[in-house]
């Protein structure tokens, strides 16, 4: 950049000849002209000024002429289409699939869940089933003697189990080939136990049984 | 999106008529490929667009900014061509006119501080009284009018090779 080496006074007069305050012809600056520096800062202010007018203009008309011009090269509009971004995901659509992997997951852990629980229960009808579990059943003060009610075959048996839950992982008591209808386990159970009665005929083959809950409170 | 992608469809225009307004300079690859490069500058600018001006004419001095630097270089690329062909004695061809248009003044106007830009403008390009801008922009008249001094100022040193060649 070619720099002008003004005066204070010089560089106010051209100010004001750049903000409209002077015009050329006044007295102050046709004086201020008689100095070269001045002349050619001058001199390169009102060509700035033309510049400045002139890309005016031209912007005007370009603009004029953007909007009515047809497509001026071939596949020129398809460029405008193709550089536009690809509408942004929102956040909640990045995580659905996460979020039905999840669902997936969890309904799947609910319906195990719920298999493994109901299982007996379909097997057995104590709980509403044909092998009526009378006691314990549901929540008691004690368990007392186990009780049900189903006809014993003829020289067959009953045997039950008591187990820590429906899993009937852990076996807490098993009883011996019973006659009667009754059975008092001689140990010492949990708070909650799940326990079953299997009815055997005298080949030992099991008949039919049932299955209950129940809870110490 | 496509009110937007339908007003960025100025951008392959402007750049056609600058290229023809320099006697095309550049190939259609070559326009082309600046099509692209000045919507990839819009696209990622697009957030700091604050609407002082009309999306075109915010585009409009993209285009003009990065047609001046293509052409530049396309002048460069075409002056070295030629001196290898007059070394050979062939007969050489002149690219290196300037472009008649004012990219170069648009190229500097948008290396403005944007508030000066606009003030520059308003009363360059549209024509607009210091006392209509100052009510526009809050300024005092007197602060203004210093404002508006500095930025030709500024102008001037970013444009001054363009200016004496042109006195």
């Amino acid at each position: 950049m070619k720099s002008f080496d003004l005066t204070p006074e010089q560089e106010r007069l051209l100010a004001a000849l750049a903000t409209g305050e002077l015009s050329r012809d006044d007295a102050a600056i046709a004086e201020a002209r008689n100095a070269p520096e001045f002349r050619a800062a001058m001199q390169e202010l009102e060509a700035l000024q033309v510049a400045l007018r002139a890309a005016g203009v031209e912007e005007r008309a370009d603009l004029a002429f953007a909007a009515a011009e047809a497509e001026p090269f071939a596949g020129a509009d398809q460029l405008v289409r193709d550089a536009a971004p690809r509408p942004l995901r929102s956040p909640m659509r990045k995580r659905k699939p996460l979020a039905l992997l999840l669902a997936a997951v969890l309904v799947a852990a609910v319906g195990l869940w719920w298999w493994k629980r109901e299982e007996p229960l379909r097997r057995g009808d104590s709980l509403g089933g044909r092998v009526e579990c009378l006691a314990p059943n549901g929540a008691v003060p004690e368990y007392g003697a186990f009780a049900w009610r189903w006809p014993l075959p003829e020289r067959g048996y009953f045997l039950v189990t008591v187990f820590e839950s429906e899993r009937r992982q852990t076996v807490l008591a098993t009883s011996p080939r019973l006659q009667a209808n009754e059975w008092t386990p001689g140990v010492a159970l949990p708070p909650a136990i799940y326990w079953e009665v299997r009815v055997y005929d005298v080949r030992g083959e099991e008949q039919e049984w049932g299955a209950a809950r129940a809870e110490r409170r | 999106m496509d009110l937007l992608v339908e007003r960025m469809r100025c951008v392959p225009r402007f750049l056609a008529l600058r290229n023809r307004r320099s006697g095309g300079l550049l190939s259609l690859e070559d326009l082309r490929d600046l099509t692209q490069e000045v919507l990839g500058i819009a696209w990622q600018k697009l957030a700091e667009y604050r609407g002082d001006a009309t999306l075109e004419t915010w585009l409009f001095a993209i285009s003009a900014h990065v047609f001046l630097n293509a052409a530049r270089r396309s002048t460069r690329r075409k002056r070295s061509t030629v001196a290898g062909e007059d070394l050979l004695g062939r007969e050489a061809v002149a690219h290196d006119a300037p472009p008649e248009d004012y990219a170069h003044v648009h190229a500097c106007l948008a290396e403005l501080p944007e508030h000066d830009a606009k003030i520059v403008r308003a009363r360059a390009f549209e024509g607009l009284e210091f006392a209509e801008i100052a009510a526009a922009t809050g300024h005092s008249l007197p602060a203004l009018k210093a404002r508006y001094y500095r930025a030709l100022q500024a102008l001037r040193g970013c444009l001054g090779p363009y200016l004496r060649r042109e006195r």
